[in-house]
């Protein structure tokens, strides 16, 4: 095993130092050794290593081998596997290639010389040659060693393939059979060169490879017997592991060193994108360069932002910080490599021996390492786009474990780069640098200036702070951009006057202000245009600066608008490309011209996408009002074929985006109405809508002028009755809907009328286009108050049949969405639609699919009724706002809603209507709502229900005011109500009796709600908690009332009456009483045992009465002595802890529940010392200790180790034991 | 049916305990998790059930695991009432800060929607809840689950 090991490092070595090992066994020379694996398994499995083309080494380590053909001999053994692999490789299909392919016997330097006869007899057939003659014409000690080998492999083959092997097969096999001495050993000749080789091409010279080869000796040991092969990458990771970190990468140093000059030398070009060009170089610090190193730490990830944000500086930046902290970085910038088409351009370009991949693969060192690739959007759309974007995929994918990739791009570009979304897909790198629309990518965006950057850059700078003190609100939103204050600055320092940008508003007047002053003459700017010219001819942002024909080109290189690197010139910022381009390039003022020169494909497009942004904001800045101009160029934009929609898209974003008021859609609306059926006109409108509705949802915001105005659009294509043209108005309006401010009434009366016309639309197809109608339902409801009587008229149809019936699984919920616009409005109708919806039902189960489409992701279906059902949820969760809103209506929603509920539901059949007297008034109890649990007992169950109606009740007469109280109570008091209503009411004044009272009291001068049974214990709770308030005179009517024996009709009544007065004598004191009569019949009931709880009248709780007995009972028929002896002893000590169990709830203070704890313990130890207990005493023992114990833990006063409760330890001891029990047995629980 | 278990079932008010000590402790004591997900491993459906509905406590002390652990419920708990506590209970706590991976679960549980078909007379328990589940997200949550792309 140790010569194995050690030939397996040799070879290892090899791998390391990329050097061929093909000359040593007679194969390809030229080759580099791969892969090595120990073990293999198959044919001369010692050692295999595989070869770069395509062979593979098959090696087996014989120390001491002989020519010896025995059968335990070493060579027999090895001859017959080589006679096994070359007889199944020729009956697969032929033989292994010997020029790439061998066979070693691998043995020590010491061992017999008679091998060297052997492979020097094998050498002799490696030009080909016939057996016997080849082997006739060697000298005697060749041929006996070449009969030895004969002898072996015949035997062997004839094993095998039951047929002796050709003169032919025995030529193949002695080709490809090797004898190889290793002198590895160290200080031995083959373990010195392996060393030098080691130390010379990874670790820096010929005598540092010693202790890395040691240690590969020992990686090589643990691979013996896995199997698994190990290459370069894995061989150097398993060495850095063990402190040993290559600093040379062999035959790739040169282009490594190309790719650190190359950084280095970017980094400096770029350094000044870090600083502003005045007194003598400001620095940009941006307040997002130690997040952003943080995000990159954490992964690859894309830089975004918008033109000129500095995206460019912060990289810079980043990358200096990280090569600070020892990391390797490659930087490399799109625009610097404007003709790259393919792959093999890209590393012509940098002058590299290898493929890039490769060579970052092969970069020496274990230290973290970067590829940062800078200005993707340089590339437009064009050829090297795709090379950069494969680099980006390729080194993510293959170098993932290594390499983290950062590239920057616009926004604008990303949004376009369907590869870079993949590449990058993920979850923002940094929630605080995070760009909304691109919540699926890991990026990092780069924002305009904060107020302190700018403070900080404007102090170097006497210059600059009086511009930033002067400057117009647009204007310093303006120079929060990088290159836009970069402009400044360099036109600061030209010497141009603070006080001269005044006038500045926008990215556009600021370069017109720059290009102005340097490029003075037409010539200049003629020069400017052909540069343009020739980049968009080429499709590249770098051309040749002899292909720029004009003589002035040297002038705007000198100054500095374009800037020259060898023979290519290319502007000095993207952004002064897009403007030039706008500005001289593209026919601003001839419309048909730039639709022409608009002509291409997508990669012109893209070229030519932000320049059309400056060119349309210079025709909306000298449009006439209305913007006829603007808006007619975007239609032709639209209607010409030839135009890639990435233009018309740019197009009508600008104009969408410089949209303020109405005024400025006066050109769109006016061509809206005279030609509604133009399809492009449709189409443009269309994609107008999602742009502005985008915008709106990013934001989250528009202003009051902005939200009219899209109104007012909205409503101009409702008017055209055009299905084409209403689907935007629907679009634009769901926008507005969510975030504009209905408080405007100038936006709410056009938003209703447009809403309305929607609606009316939708239903008069027939069927009802139903997108368009539940979007419009929700419109109406929200602009309800716009015009109450035109809307309610409209929604009442949701409510009626036969529309009710077709349509309310559909409309119903988004009706009831808006249910709290329309209780503001309209608190009447608000009640009339919970009425309407509790006392209806779509029974139909007919399935329908969830949200209206069958969704791809989740293709859930659910049924009409249970759509239907959402709007109940609504209502039930808005009730307590309506009712805040107003307490009568909602009162009345309340109970027609309860009542309607009941009779759909149908738990019971209706009661004939109870008659109740209030006193000042009767009402009649509907409905029969038979609750499980007193309404103020908890139900664990179905607690927290958010949509409960009468738990929204409860809350509201708990929070409201005695006002409020006051009109809920006359609302209830009306024609009819719910028992279930009013024991809420009664139960909440009996809580707050103090406010409450004097208003409840009147309703008691009647005997009614006593002797309702659904009242009954609220009643008497009201009565006994207001009683001490009560004045003499009001307690002496009362109570005159309640023994009055003569009203009662019949002694059964009467004796009703006395169990209903025993549950409210029991509450008030006799002294309290002041009538005679009263007390007498307290006192008699006292002493009878009659006063009574005042329970809940129905109470699914239960209890044994005397279960003990009964138990006992079950035990003595069972046989067990039951009168003393361990069992009963047991027995008692379980129903003594389940009392205690009992009496301590789970917010029992810390010290009755250390109580209970400790008898549980003393229970636990009990029945540990009775192991011979009846199974039912056993079970009972463990469920009540199992009950105490839970009870501890789950207290929320359980504090681990204090007050004599146990620590954690303890418990969950004790609790592991109990999780262990035999109890439940598989038969007691039902599924 | 529905699960229901007698008053001496020791192993389920065991677990009803580390149910409790999970929301409290789980953070400093990590083998309460260990705890939790050998009740899910337990015969009996009842004991199951306290852990399945209750799963949320070790959010806190072992958010993986509880998705993880959810995944499995989901995947292959063979009570369909513990299923569907799991999904109505302790999943629902996280409709609204964890739609994606909820949806996930939900997924899981569908695809086995079929081995439940009113098994027992529960009246498609499972399909009730996941139409539940589907309600509150298409409700309150405006269709997003539902309807992108």
């Amino acid at each position: 095993m140790a010569f194995q090991a050690a030939v397996a490092t040799w070879f290892a070595v090899h791998i390391l130092a990329r050097i061929p090992v093909g000359g040593r066994f007679n194969v390809n020379n030229q080759a580099l050794p791969v892969t090595i694996r120990l073990e293999t398994g198959t044919g001369l499995d010692d050692i295999e290593v595989t070869q770069s083309d395509g062979g593979a080494l098959h090696v087996q380590n014989k120390t001491s081998a002989t020519l010896a053909t025995g059968e335990q001999a070493p060579l027999t053994k090895t001859g017959a596997q080589l006679a096994e692999w070359i007889a199944d490789a020729k009956a697969a299909g032929g033989a292994p290639d010997p020029t790439s392919n061998a066979a070693v016997l691998a043995v020590r330097s010491d061992a017999a010389r008679t091998l060297d006869d052997l492979e020097a007899g094998c050498r002799a057939f490696d030009l080909g040659g016939d057996w016997a003659v080849t082997k006739g014409g060697r000298n005697g000690a060749q041929r006996r060693a070449l009969d030895a080998l004969e002898t072996i492999v015949t035997k062997a083959w004839t094993a095998v393939r039951k047929v002796a092997p050709t003169a032919d097969d025995l030529t193949d096999m002695a080709r490809t059979f090797h004898v190889a001495r290793f002198s590895m050993d160290e200080g031995d000749t083959d373990w010195r060169e392996a060393s030098t080789l080691l130390g010379r091409h990874l670790y820096g010279s010929d005598a540092a490879g010693e202790a890395p080869l040691r240690d590969l000796r020992g990686i090589m040991r643990e691979l013996i017997g896995n199997g698994a092969p190990a290459n370069r990458d894995g061989l150097l990771r398993a060495l850095r592991r063990r402190g040993h970190i290559d600093v040379g990468a062999p035959r790739y140093d040169e282009d490594i060193g190309r790719l650190r000059s190359v950084t280095a030398a970017e980094l400096d070009r770029l350094a000044v994108h870090g600083e502003l060009p005045l007194a003598g170089g400001i620095t940009i610090t941006r307040e997002s360069d130690a997040p952003m190193v943080t995000a990159i730490k954490g992964g690859s990830l894309l830089v975004v932002g918008e033109p000129g944000a500095g995206k460019t500086g912060t990289l810079v930046h980043a990358a200096k910080s990280l090569i600070a902290e020892g990391a390797l970085v490659i930087f490399l910038s799109v625009d610097r490599f404007p003709g790259v088409a393919i792959a093999a351009d890209l590393n012509s370009e940098l002058r590299l021996g290898h493929d890039l991949v490769e060579i970052l693969s092969a970069m020496p060192g274990s230290q973290p390492r970067y590829l940062i690739i800078d200005a993707l959007d340089a590339a437009r759309g064009g050829l090297s786009e795709g090379v950069f974007t494969t680099l980006i995929e390729r080194t993510m994918t293959e170098l993932a474990e290594d390499w983290t990739v950062v590239a920057s791009i616009r926004t604008f570009d990303l949004r376009n780069g369907r590869r870079y979304r993949a590449a990058f897909a993920g979850t923002p790198a940094n929630d605080a640098h995070a760009d909304a629309t691109l919540g699926t990518i890991r990026h990092f965006s780069v924002s305009r200036l904060t107020d302190g950057e700018v403070a900080a850059a404007g102090t170097a700078s006497a210059e600059l702070t009086e511009l930033l003190a002067s400057a117009s609100e647009a204007l310093a939103e303006l120079l929060r951009n990088v290159f836009n204050l970069s402009l400044a600055a360099e036109l600061l320092a030209d010497g141009a006057d603070p006080a001269g940008f005044a006038g500045i508003a926008t990215q556009s007047g600021l370069i017109d202000t720059y290009e102005d002053r340097r490029m003075p003459t037409t010539g200049m700017t003629q020069a400017a245009a052909e540069a343009v010219t020739a980049m968009v001819a080429s499709r590249r942002l770098a051309v040749r600066k002899v292909d720029v024909r004009h003589v002035d080109v040297d002038q705007i290189i000198q100054a500095g608008v374009l800037a020259a690197t060898g023979d290519l010139v290319s502007f000095s910022h993207h952004v002064l490309f897009d403007h030039v381009a706008g500005r001289f390039y593209l026919a601003w003022h001839d419309p048909d011209r730039l639709i022409a020169q608009l002509d291409g494909d997508t990669s012109t497009a893209l070229q030519l996408a932000p320049a059309l942004r400056f060119a349309i904001e210079r025709i909306w800045s000298i449009d006439a009002p209305g913007r006829p101009q603007s808006w007619k160029l975007v239609c032709d934009i639209f209607s010409a074929t030839k135009v890639d929609p990435v233009l018309g898209n740019v197009a009508l974003r600008t104009l969408s985006n410089n949209v303020t008021e109405v005024g400025d859609l006066a050109g769109l609306i006016d061509r809206v109405a005279a030609t509604p059926n133009d399809s492009s006109l449709a189409s443009l409108v269309n994609r107008l809508s999602r742009f502005v509705s985008m915008e709106i949802e990013a934001t989250r915001s528009v202003t009051p002028e902005c939200a009219i105005a899209w109104t007012t659009l909205s409503e101009k294509l409702m008017r055209t009755d055009r299905l084409p043209l209403i689907d935007p108005a629907r679009v634009l309006m769901h926008a507005l809907f969510e975030h504009g401010d209905f408080t405007d009434a100038v936006l709410l009366g056009i938003f209703g009328r447009a809403a309305r016309a929607m609606l009316g639309f939708a239903w008069s197809h027939s069927p009802p286009l139903q997108a368009i109608s539940v979007s419009a339902i929700r419109f109406v409801g929200k602009s309800f108050a716009s015009d109450i009587a035109a809307s309610r008229a409209l929604l009442e149809r949701v409510l009626r049949d036969p529309h009710f019936s077709q349509h309310a699984d559909r409309e119903a919920p988004w009706l009831t969405e808006q249910i709290m616009p329309i209780a503001a409005a309209e608190p009447t109708f608000a009640a009339e639609v919970y009425r309407s919806i509790y006392g209806q039902m779509i029974t139909d189960t007919a399935t329908s699919a969830l949200g209206g489409a069958l969704s791809r992701i989740m293709p859930l279906s659910s049924n009409r009724r249970q759509d239907y059902e959402h709007s109940r949820w609504h209502l039930g969760k808005s009730l307590g706002d309506f009712l805040a809103i107003s307490p009568e209506h909602g009162t009345r929603a309340v109970i027609d809603a309860v009542i309607g509920k009941g009779k759909i539901e149908g738990y019971s059949e209706p009661d004939e209507p109870v008659v109740i007297d209030l006193g000042s008034e009767k009402i009649e109890f509907r409905g029969r709502d038979l609750e499980f649990n007193a309404w103020d007992e908890e139900d664990e169950d179905a607690s927290g229900r958010e949509d409960d109606l009468l738990a929204n009740f409860v809350k509201f007469l708990r929070g409201s005011n005695v006002n409020e109280f006051s009109k809920s109570v006359a609302a209830a008091s009306r024609d009819y109500a719910t028992a279930s209503v009013w024991t809420r009411i009664l139960g909440v004044a009996s809580e707050r009796v103090g406010e409450i009272g004097d208003l409840i009291w009147p309703v008691m001068v009647k005997p009614d709600l006593l002797e309702n049974i659904d009242t009954l214990r609220d009643a008497v709770r009201f009565v006994a908690a207001a009683w001490p308030s009560r004045t003499s005179e009001e307690r002496k009517y009362f109570e005159t009332m309640a023994v009055d024996d003569t009203r009662h009709l019949d002694e059964e009544r009467k004796k009703r009456w006395h169990r209903i007065l025993a549950r409210l004598l029991a509450l008030i004191p006799e002294e309290e009483l002041v009538l005679t009569a009263t007390r007498d019949l307290r006192r008699k009931m006292e002493k009878d045992g009659g006063l009574e709880e005042n329970r809940p009248n129905i109470n699914f709780s239960s209890s044994w009465d005397n279960h003990e007995n009964w138990e006992m009972e079950q035990l003595r028929r069972d046989g067990v002595n039951m009168e003393s002896g361990p069992n009963r002893m047991v027995f008692d000590a379980s129903n003594a802890l389940n009392v205690k169990y009992k009496a301590t709830p789970a917010e029992s203070e810390p010290v009755a529940l250390a109580a209970l704890w400790s008898d549980a313990m003393a229970m636990t130890a009990l029945v540990d010392d009775n192991p011979a207990l009846h199974d039912q005493v056993d079970r009972s023992a463990w469920g009540y200790i199992a009950h105490a114990v839970e009870r501890v833990a789950s207290s929320p006063n359980y504090v681990p180790g204090a007050d004599g409760l146990p620590d954690l330890d303890a418990l969950f001891a004790v609790l592991g034991r109990l999780s262990s029990s035999q109890y439940p047995e598989t038969r007691e629980t039902e599924g | 049916m529905s699960i229901s278990w007698g008053n001496l079932s020791v192993r389920v008010y065991a677990a009803e305990a580390w149910v409790s000590l999970a929301s409290r402790f789980a953070e400093e004591r990590p083998e309460i998790v260990d705890r939790i997900n050998e009740i899910l491993q337990d015969e009996e459906p009842a004991v199951r059930l306290q852990a399945a509905r209750n799963l949320q406590v070790i959010c806190k002390a072992a958010p993986d695991q509880m998705w993880s652990i959810g995944e499995c419920i989901a995947a292959s708990e063979t009570d369909e009432e513990v299923l569907t506590a799991y999904l109505a209970h302790a999943l629902r706590r996280f409709s609204h800060a964890e739609p994606e991976r909820c949806e996930r679960i939900l997924i899981l549980a569908k695809e086995r929607l079929s081995e439940f078909s009113d098994k027992g007379g529960s009246g498609g328990r499972l399909q009730k809840c996941l139409g539940g589940w589907a309600a509150q997200l298409h409700a309150k949550q405006g269709l997003l689950i539902f309807t992108e792309n």
